[in-house]
């Protein structure tokens, strides 16, 4: 009889369960950018309070002090609903093991007397002046006013849960049902209906208990997991943001040093010190990039300054808002920041280009503890992003690939005409993976199996011994005898019909076997019972049983099943002539047990969903943040190889020392330079050797952003020595496809060889876009 | 010796992060008669602020102050001058942008001495220059196919992508040299087109492409 208390309770965890914060907000307080949330603690309030006051308008003729020490626990445990959403985990913690330790001190203080006492008065027959505890099931149809007990520990057993866990509910549920029992056996009031009631409360206890704890355990994952994924993101970002650093200085530093060796290689007559300082110049650029300084990062105010002050430059008649940076805003590094800049500068500019420049246009500039974010907007045409083929594309360097590089993300969303909007975001967002990246694996719920194990189990085991007491003591009493039993065991082969169901979720016809099962056995329990109370125990058993369609996903049967089940009770008991109070104390149970039940199941589902979209993000931010760390690696490695390269080069053209700036240098043989090869005179102080090596080191070094596959052995050494000889060789690969399968890349490079061997002045070889008639094309001097 | 008046040579002003390529030009003009060197700054922003006393334009195709090739070919055709694109690091996307401007050319800074005199002297009379990176970016733009080239127009296309020279392009087909020109002309000017405004949905979507909104495929 501790329906109202329970349904309430019941309530409580629904709602909580449906929002991601848990029975305990208070346990994820402390969650940077998490907001307390009110409503569970006020559910569960509303929980205390409903049955604080049902026990006390049925418990008022109880012995005084027991009394107020149950009341006192009732206030403890509202105290602990109200504070809930800002308490810390062990306030929360303390504060509900304080109202179930009253609670159990309350159970002691009433049964002891009476146990000293040795025996109870009977109380007359219990009418309730408003015939609510009658419906409400509070009554006892035995009359004795011990049942209320069971409503009171509906409360305590959620404290018990939240404050130390299913054992602590377990420990107050069990000291509830010995009260129960004690009391009962006391009064010599043992029967069919008390056993019955109690078992079937004690199995509602149960269930409660269970999913209780799953609930908030699921609760729990669900903060650690969000904890997880900030952390594992903010990781994630900061390896991305390192590549990008990296590849930011790679591409400054190949320029610089591109240009460098061009010029000094050209041939013209620059003034010696001045290709010095610049082989200098690009000296200290390629240690500063392998020694990974320069990477720095940027305070949020001046970064949102920078930016604003862009914007503004770019469009002065936009309108742009920027908010102060907060104290904790996040520091954005270099790179994350010049690639910020540059995407909003390109996304602005779009927005220049395609809406006119007059249109309304707006520029949002944020930072937060979570990064920064800038949004362009505008009222133009728009575009139709879905009609973009992706796989026409070779674009390298696109606003959200220069957003994703850096670890950011970059949303856009257009339509026409409706206008554009860009949204750049730096920080630790969970972000998409960039494409090409691998993506992310589902990883299976396991957490809280145990748990789940070992509650089914619990149920499973209460479920047994209470309705096989109950149709046990129904034998003893009834006419047909067998009928009970049988009737047991048509529902125990129902249970395990569904247990071995090779899926978590039974399939419809196992399903419909199992439903035509429970049908006979309350088919055949309805003939053979009158219709009361104790005898209608098989009722509640069907319930039972149809909660575990609601535990394996099958929700919708459960209830539609329990429905059918009610609507029977209610046939059968106006077919027996029974009053509705009677009929109603009958279908009491099973409506509670398959509404909490479903509505629980419900919540542990969401859960369940929300934990499982946590981990899949977690698991995305691990992958790109070893991809990330394994492209820095690739990145080290090739910045030294660099270095090695060009160093020597490099160290020779500072070195101005012994350069003489001859005359006849300057304006000499200008014209007649070409590609440094044809002259071999000292030029502006630079050997011919020197030079030469100079335009080797250049075409290799574009070799290694456009030659692709060009690149590889037969053909690179035989580009080597042509360069070496003073021929301009160009390598373009400009295929992005695979190579067709049948073809003998060797022997193509070797044949390309050959020819670069015979080369005089240049080389242009070409590796073409698929669906060409030709694979590649190799122009040789001018032929 | 009685000499025509000598016309006055050009005036190239160069826009680069680097000292070094300024001086390097500066040392290729002196050597001439028709082209002299007029200033070097790094940005266009501090090229326009300066007196405008030259007739070319040589930009560095990926500067450091974060301004898109777009940007700053805009920036200098508002005042008709002409320019010249020079690149370093041939990064394709970059190229392609750069084409779809208003830029006379696009090459590489490594070009021989005479290429780039050759090519520098034939924007400064405000011809296009058709450069093999210029033509190699285009022909792997998966976009051209919008530009509607004839068959005719993408084989000169291709094969001055592949380093063919407009004399050698014209023998190999069978027209005369000054088709060939005529022909790059026409492309040149239908892939311009793309850089237009958009009227149409096709356009429309063409411009989301362009524009960068979505990530292509990466070989690295």
């Amino acid at each position: 009889m501790f329906s109202l208390g329970t349904l309430a309770v019941a309530a409580a965890l629904a709602v909580v369960g449906h929002d991601a914060r848990t029975l305990a907000p208070g346990l994820a307080a402390g969650t940077p950018g998490v907001a307390p949330d009110p409503v569970p603690g006020v559910a569960l309030d509303l929980a205390i309070g409903a049955t604080a006051a049902t026990t006390a308008e049925v418990a008022s003729d109880v012995a005084t002090g027991a009394l107020w020490v149950l009341i006192a626990s009732h206030a403890v445990l509202l105290i602990a609903g109200l504070i809930a959403p800002w308490a810390g985990a062990a306030t929360l913690r303390i504060t509900t093991g304080i109202g179930a330790f009253l609670y159990l001190a309350g159970l002691v203080a009433m049964v002891l007397p009476e146990f000293m006492r040795g025996g109870l008065e009977v109380q007359p027959s219990f009418e309730s002046q408003s015939g609510l505890a009658d419906i409400s099931g509070l009554a006892d149809p035995s009359g004795s006013r011990v049942p209320w007990i069971m409503t009171a520990a509906a409360a305590a057993i959620v404290a018990g849960l939240v404050s130390q866990g299913l054992v602590a509910a377990a420990v107050v549920l069990i000291a509830s049902f010995a009260a129960t029992l004690t009391l009962r056996l006391l009064a010599g009031e043992l029967s069919l209906t008390t056993i019955v009631n109690d078992g079937g409360a004690l199995m509602t206890g149960v269930i409660v208990g269970v999913i209780g704890a799953l609930v908030i355990g699921l609760g729990r994952t669900l903060d650690e997991r969000a904890r997880e994924l900030l952390t594992a993101t903010e990781r994630s970002s900061a390896a991305r943001g390192r590549l990008a650093a990296r590849r930011s200085t790679e591409a400054l530093t190949h320029d610089e040093v591109l240009a460098t060796l061009a010029f000094a290689g050209s041939g013209l007559p620059v003034p010696r010190d001045r290709i010095a300082t610049q082989a200098a110049h690009a000296l200290q650029l390629i240690d500063q990039h392998t020694s990974g300084e320069a990477w720095g990062e940027a305070r949020a105010a001046e970064a949102v300054k920078i930016v604003v002050e862009d914007a503004t430059r770019l469009a002065p008649h936009a309108h742009i808002r920027s908010t102060t940076p907060p104290e904790h805003a996040r520091d954005i590094p270099g790179v994350a920041l010049a690639a910020l800049r540059t995407a909003a500068q390109q996304a602005l500019t779009n927005s220049l280009t395609h809406a006119a420049p007059d249109a309304h246009r707006e520029v949002t500039i944020d930072s937060s503890p979570q990064g920064m974010r800038v949004i362009v907007r505008d009222s133009g045409p728009g575009f139709d992003p879905a009609a973009i083929d992706e796989r026409r594309l070779g674009l390298r360097t696109s606003i959200v690939q220069r957003m994703l590089a850096v670890g950011g993300s970059a949303h856009v969303k257009s339509s026409v005409p409706g206008g554009t909007s860009v949204r750049l975001e730096w920080g630790s967002q969970p972000s998409q993976p960039a494409p090409g990246q691998p993506a992310a694996h589902l990883t299976a719920q396991t957490d809280l199996a145990k748990l789940y194990g070992f509650g089914v189990a619990a149920i499973a085991l209460t479920f047994v011994c209470t309705q096989l007491a109950a149709a046990g003591w129904a034998a003893s009493i009834t006419a047909h005898w067998w009928a009970p039993l049988a009737v047991v065991f048509l529902y125990f082969v129902a249970s395990e019909i569904l247990r071995f169901s090779p899926e978590p979720k039974p399939g419809p016809r196992r399903s419909a076997v199992t439903l035509a099962v429970i049908g006979v056995a309350v088919a055949l329990a309805s003939w053979a019972a009158p219709f009361s109370f104790g005898e209608q125990w098989f009722m509640t058993t069907a319930a039972f049983v149809l909660t575990t369609f609601a535990f394996r996903e099958r929700i919708a049967v459960s209830v539609i099943a329990g429905a059918v089940l009610v609507a029977w009770i209610v046939a059968l008991g106006t077919l027996h002539g029974q009053h509705l109070g009677q009929i109603a104390l009958v279908a009491a149970r099973p409506v509670i047990v398959l509404s909490l039940t479903a509505g629980l199941a419900l919540a542990v589902a969401a859960l369940q969903r929300r934990v499982t979209a946590l981990n899949v993000l977690t698991a995305a931010e691990h992958e790109q943040a070893s991809w990330a760390a394994a492209s820095l690696d690739e990145l080290t490695v090739r910045g030294s190889e660099l270095r090695d390269l060009v160093r020597p080069v490099l160290e020779q053209l500072a070195d101005a020392g012994d350069a003489e700036v001859s005359d006849d240098g300057a304006g000499g043989d200008v014209g007649g330079g070409v590609g440094g090869g044809g002259g071999h005179a000292d030029i502006g102080g630079i050997s011919a050797v020197l030079r030469s090596e100079c335009l080797a080191l250049e075409g290799r070094l574009r070799d290694q952003i456009r030659a692709g596959r060009l690149g590889e052995p037969p053909l690179a050494e035989a580009v080597r020595d042509a360069r070496a000889r003073g021929v301009d060789v160009v390598l373009l690969d400009d295929r992005e496809a695979e190579l067709p399968v049948d073809t003998d890349w060797v022997s193509v490079l070797e044949e390309l060889a050959n020819r670069v061997r015979q080369a005089r002045q240049r080389v242009h070889v070409r590796l073409l876009p698929e669906g060409r008639e030709e694979l590649v094309t190799c122009v040789v001097d001018d032929s | 010796m009685q000499e025509p008046a000598a016309k006055a040579p050009a005036r190239v002003a160069v826009v680069d992060d680097h000292d070094l390529v300024a001086l390097a030009l500066q040392a290729l003009f002196a050597g001439t008669a028709d082209l002299a060197f007029a200033r070097h700054t790094t940005t266009v922003e501090a090229l326009l602020a300066a007196p405008h006393d030259f007739d070319l334009v040589l930009l560095d195709l990926q500067l450091r102050d974060f301004s898109t090739p777009t940007r700053n070919v805009e920036l200098l055709t508002r005042w008709r001058l002409p320019v010249l694109v020079l690149t370093a690091g041939e990064n394709p996307y970059l190229v392609r942008e750069a084409s779809r401007t208003e830029a006379l050319g696009i090459l590489r800074k490594s070009a021989p001495s005479d290429t780039l005199l050759a090519a520098i002297r034939a924007a400064v009379k405000g011809e296009q220059v058709a450069s093999a990176e210029w033509a190699s970016a285009l022909d792997t733009d998966p976009l051209l196919d919008a530009a509607k080239l004839t068959p005719r127009e993408r084989e000169v296309l291709e094969l001055y992508a592949s380093g063919v020279g407009a004399k050698e392009v014209a023998q190999r087909l069978f027209i005369s040299e000054h088709t060939v020109i005529d022909h790059l002309r026409q492309i040149r000017k239908a892939y311009q087109r793309l850089g237009r405004p958009a009227h149409t949905k096709v356009e429309l979507y063409q411009r989301g492409v362009e524009d960068g909104y979505v990530p292509g495929p990466r070989r690295d």
